[in-house]
């Protein structure tokens, strides 16, 4: 009988179980930094990435042109309805901010930044986890063009979409609100009101967000918009987190949680953008 | 300088399989079946059945740790599972004649060895919360069928680059 493990295949064997554990405790020590040789592994296949995505977003973007042309008809009829308050809209938003800017020059907080203030920088998609476990892009840009850890990445329609979990110097990694690995949560609430609470976990099933520990006598509707709070340090205020789609109590009846169905396409996604926040903060937690 | 085509020819796959998969067959959480693209192993798989098994264990550890850094959030998984299941599913060939089915099944093998090793490995640290019956159904069945239709287009091409330098 021949045996698959000899005695020092054996010994091969279980010392790379040992090699492969201490990698994995020291994958999930907290806060993760990527070490030095991690980096140069993350900047040398992102730049063949780089290489590589360029004409196949190109290719996949001449598909989704032909696609969208079938229905480009209804689109236009639809947007000219819109353009028409468009002129209107944009007038009042001057004048508003005008008047913002000068109650803000009264108040003497002409300098302070606003929780919403961000300086964005715009990246491309270079890849993405293939595998169904981490929900992961890597963006073309890295710690040169100053981004870092922590940094929110939204879409084009600035929806959220995730934070930089790991820096190279040319590009970096982001861990999508859709990974259900990473426990992050976020201070969200609901645009335009006081009502507070977190966006936990993710549904893969569903492909719901849950929206928890909103205050029981808080009045939530659905179809209510879901923003990012500003009330921690990574987020600025107002990024799209998504709409509301049904409401529960939950299991002890003292907080209410809502289901809420993410803005972002996170399928289609080749241009994102950076989000670094302007207002400082104080607290280490998200 | 068919070692070296080997290589380009396995950095291809990565490319391919981290950066033009999702674009093509997005791992959509939401629509259920997940097709997981693992064709570097495919490929490593190929070129270890005519006798190279020394550099498909020193590529996969390599190619491996190169796709926990990109990919992945823990490191070693891929490194370990692929270097394992090349190891496991070379053991296996040594009973088998070698042909385009038995290559194939021996492909499905080394596959289903890896993403069942992935998968064991996360639901250990608890990064999925995927039942066993879900995990067989929504996500080794259509990974296996990916990976079963590029073995058998990638089996004379690969051929060609590895029988010259068969021992």
């Amino acid at each position: 009988m021949h045996s698959f493990f000899s005695n020092k295949r054996l010994i091969i064997l279980l010392s790379g179980l040992v090699v492969l554990i201490a990698l994995i405790s020291y994958s999930l020590r907290t806060p993760n930094r990527a070490s030095l040789p991690e980096q140069f592994v993350q900047d040398t296949v992102g730049w063949f990435q780089y290489a590589v995505s360029v004409p196949a977003q190109y290719a996949a973007g001449f598909f989704q042109n032909v696609s969208d042309m079938k229905n480009a008809y209804e689109e236009n009829k639809h947007l000219k309805s819109q353009l028409e308050h468009y002129a209107q809209i944009a007038q009042e938003n001057r004048e508003l901010s005008e008047r913002y800017q000068e109650m803000k020059k009264l108040l003497g907080i002409n300098n302070d930044p606003n929780l919403s203030d961000y300086n964005k920088y715009p990246a491309m998609v270079i890849g993405r986890s293939f595998n169904s476990w981490n929900a992961l892009l890597t963006v073309n840009k890295g710690r040169l063009n100053s981004v870092h850890t922590g940094m929110p990445v939204i879409d084009g329609k600035g929806a959220l979409i995730g934070v930089v979990s790991k820096t190279g110097n040319f590009s970096s990694q982001v861990v999508m609100i859709t990974d259900t690995q990473d426990v992050s949560q976020i201070s969200a609430k609901i645009a335009g009101t006081a009502v507070y609470g977190m966006i936990d976990n993710y549904d893969a099933k569903t492909g719901r967000l849950s929206f928890e520990k909103i205050p029981i006598n808080a009045d939530v509707k659905k179809g209510q918009t879901v923003v990012t709070s500003g009330l921690s340090s990574m987020y600025s205020e107002g990024l799209i987190i998504g709409t509301v789609v049904s409401i529960s109590t939950d299991q002890y009846g003292l907080t209410k949680t809502a289901q809420v169905k993410p803005s972002a396409d996170f399928n289609s996604l080749d241009y994102v953008a950076v989000v670094e926040r302007k207002a400082p903060s104080a607290s280490s937690g998200r | 300088m068919k070692t070296f085509k080997i290589f380009i020819a396995l950095f291809a796959a990565l490319i391919v399989q981290e950066s033009i998969m999702p674009l093509v067959l997005p791992v959509s959480s939401a629509a259920g079946l997940q097709f997981v693209p693992d064709f570097l192993l495919v490929l490593l798989l190929l070129a270890a059945f005519p006798g190279h098994l020394g550099w498909s264990l020193c590529y996969a550890i390599i190619f491996g740790l190169i796709i926990d850094c990109t990919s992945t959030q823990l490191l070693g998984v891929y490194a370990f599972g692929m270097t394992l299941s090349v190891y496991l599913t070379f053991q296996l060939s040594r009973f088998m004649n070698m042909n385009v089915a038995s290559v194939l099944l021996l492909c499905l093998t080394g596959v289903f060895i890896n993403q069942s090793f992935i998968y064991l490995i996360n639901l250990t640290v608890g990064a999925t919360s995927l039942a066993p019956l879900a995990f067989a159904s929504d996500h080794l069945l259509p990974t296996l069928l990916l990976n079963g239709a590029f073995t058998l287009l990638f089996f004379y091409p690969m051929e060609r680059l590895v029988r010259p330098t068969a021992k």
